[in-house]
């Protein structure tokens, strides 16, 4: 018989006389990847907010009134060179009172007569973290008056991604022990139920590879099984909770699924797989003294 | 073929199982190792297919010195020699015929090897016409033909016995070291742990006596106890 066949097979009996155990091995390393694949889609949807809002993210400064423009443009070109900076673009004392009393305003006309507004410039940012520390620069130059920094939203939503992943993170290795234990508990089982027959094999001169391999294989499979299950309520949760957002929650724009199913594929797969064969490899270790 | 140089042995600190053994079987030959219980009959065989390995000597099997081997070329040196053992260790949910070929199987062996090689072993053995019988419906004797067959099956050059007769009515255990006697002819190594007076008395072979880990006689055409 070719190996894999008999690998196979032989994972078939594996599985069948320990179902009870196969089914809970299975279960626990969904549960994990189900932990695992929702941290990868929150994040995913946390990453894209937050590139949205940086994009947003700004830095406006206002100067002094009776700056000149020379002055102006020499600090422009100043600002522009800051690292973290991806362009600064001037806003004059009557652009920004058109933008914020436009002419069909009907105070526009009282206003500008009134009040004297200054010139400012926009700086928008190559990464959003660097805005405060650009925002507290430009506030030293001495012809400016005022610094606004804008991305407040982002860096409470950086501090946010921060804390998730690190909460993720410990919250799916925990998981991943406890997957890795009842994989490998379950081997454990399986191996204790043929210790007769692998006693023979040893005996009759099996190598090592031919005793390990349908227990490895049988890892793999509790791996593969809880990836497509995790899989399939991954998808199933997503999509209807991007459906609800979609109608319910507009100004949210939540990922396509489309967009993330294949990463999540691919992700959960290779977890699941390596939950599965390393949770069997530790018991074929412990317990198969084979070369 | 088998040759054991200063061998000393102990389980886990305690005293020595085997203590300065030197021994050479030669190929072909028929050897009966006799001793009371634990006296380390089981320990000298297990070292030969390297179930144990020496705290210090060298045992030497097929001219290749055993202690040194990697743990996958194990494997390889078990190929060349057969095991029996007193509770035949039959697979009880296999028939004879599956018991047999799982050997062969193990070493991937083809289909038509099996058809080629099982009957042929089944027919040396006596035991043909039980081949789709399962352990629990054989007799002891039955079972240790098919625990032969099993262990000879692969044409190994060594066939080893620990207490093959252990579980055996004096008939049934002559009857075995018979068969035993019979593979010997036909050119097969044989060593045979035993502290069955009887069978070793009928059959005159050469006898190892070992007594307290150690080797005390060494005689050939022999009887149990020194005549």
């Amino acid at each position: 018989m070719k190996p894999l066949g008999r690998y196979l097979r032989e994972t078939l009996i594996n599985l069948s006389r320990n179902a009870l155990m196969s089914v809970a091995s299975v279960t626990i390393i969904a549960a994990s990847l189900v932990l695992l694949g929702g941290l990868y889609v929150f994040v995913s949807n946390l990453n894209a907010l937050v590139a949205k809002e940086t994009a947003k993210a700004e830095v406006t400064a206002f100067f002094q009134p009776g700056v000149s423009r020379e002055t102006v443009d020499k600090r422009i070109r100043e600002i522009s060179k800051y690292p973290g900076v991806a362009e600064v673009t001037f806003v004059s004392k009557e652009e920004l009172m058109r933008r914020l009393f436009p002419p069909d305003n009907p105070h526009a006309a009282l206003v500008q007569k009134e009040m004297k507004f200054p010139d400012g410039v926009e700086v928008r940012l190559e990464r959003p973290e660097e805005g405060k520390a650009i925002a507290a620069r430009i506030a030293k130059i001495a012809e400016v008056r005022r610094v606004n920094y804008g991305a407040a939203v982002v860096e409470r939503l950086l501090a946010v991604k921060r804390a998730i992943n690190l909460g993720g993170t410990v919250a799916v290795l925990i998981f991943a022990l406890a997957a890795l234990l009842t994989v490998s508990s379950t081997i454990h089982l399986t191996i204790s139920a043929r210790e007769q027959e692998i006693g023979i094999m040893q005996l009759v001169g099996a190598t090592a590879w031919y005793i390990k391999g349908p227990f490895l294989l049988e890892g793999m499979i509790h791996g593969l099984l809880g990836s497509l299950v995790a899989l399939l309520v991954l998808a199933t949760g997503y999509g209807r909770a991007y459906a609800y957002v979609e109608q319910r929650l507009p100004f949210i724009q939540a990922v396509d699924p489309g967009s993330v199913t294949p990463a999540l594929l691919a992700l959960l797969l290779g977890a699941g797989v390596a939950f599965g064969l390393l949770g069997s490899y530790l018991s074929v270790r412990r317990l198969l003294h084979v070369g | 073929m088998i040759e054991f140089q200063d061998v000393t042995f102990s389980y886990n600190g305690s005293a020595p199982a085997l203590r300065d053994i030197n021994l050479k079987i030669e190929k072909g030959e028929f050897v009966f190792v006799v001793g009371q219980t634990g006296t380390g009959k089981s320990t000298l065989l297990r070292m030969v297919y390297r179930e144990l390995v020496p705290d210090r000597g060298r045992v030497i099997v097929a001219g290749r010195d055993v202690t040194k081997l990697r743990p996958r070329e194990v494997p390889y040196l078990r190929r060349q020699v057969g095991v029996v053992f007193q509770d035949f260790k039959l697979l009880p949910k296999k028939t004879v015929w599956e018991n047999v070929a799982f050997a062969l199987e193990v070493i991937g062996a083809t289909k038509q090897d099996k058809f080629r090689r099982i009957p042929r072993i089944l027919s040396l053995v006596g035991i043909s016409e039980k081949s789709d019988s399962f352990p629990h419906q054989l007799s002891g004797g039955e079972c240790q033909r098919v625990s032969i067959a099993r262990a000879l099956v692969n044409d190994p050059p060594i066939l080893l016995a620990d207490e093959p007769t252990g579980n055996l009515d004096p008939q049934t255990s002559f009857d075995i070291v018979q068969l035993l006697n019979k593979i010997n002819i036909r050119g097969t190594t044989v060593v045979v742990a035993t502290h069955d007076r009887d069978i070793v008395d009928r059959m005159h072979k050469r006898v190892v006596t070992l007594v307290d880990a150690q080797i005390v006689r060494d005689q050939e055409r022999a009887t149990y106890q020194e005549e």
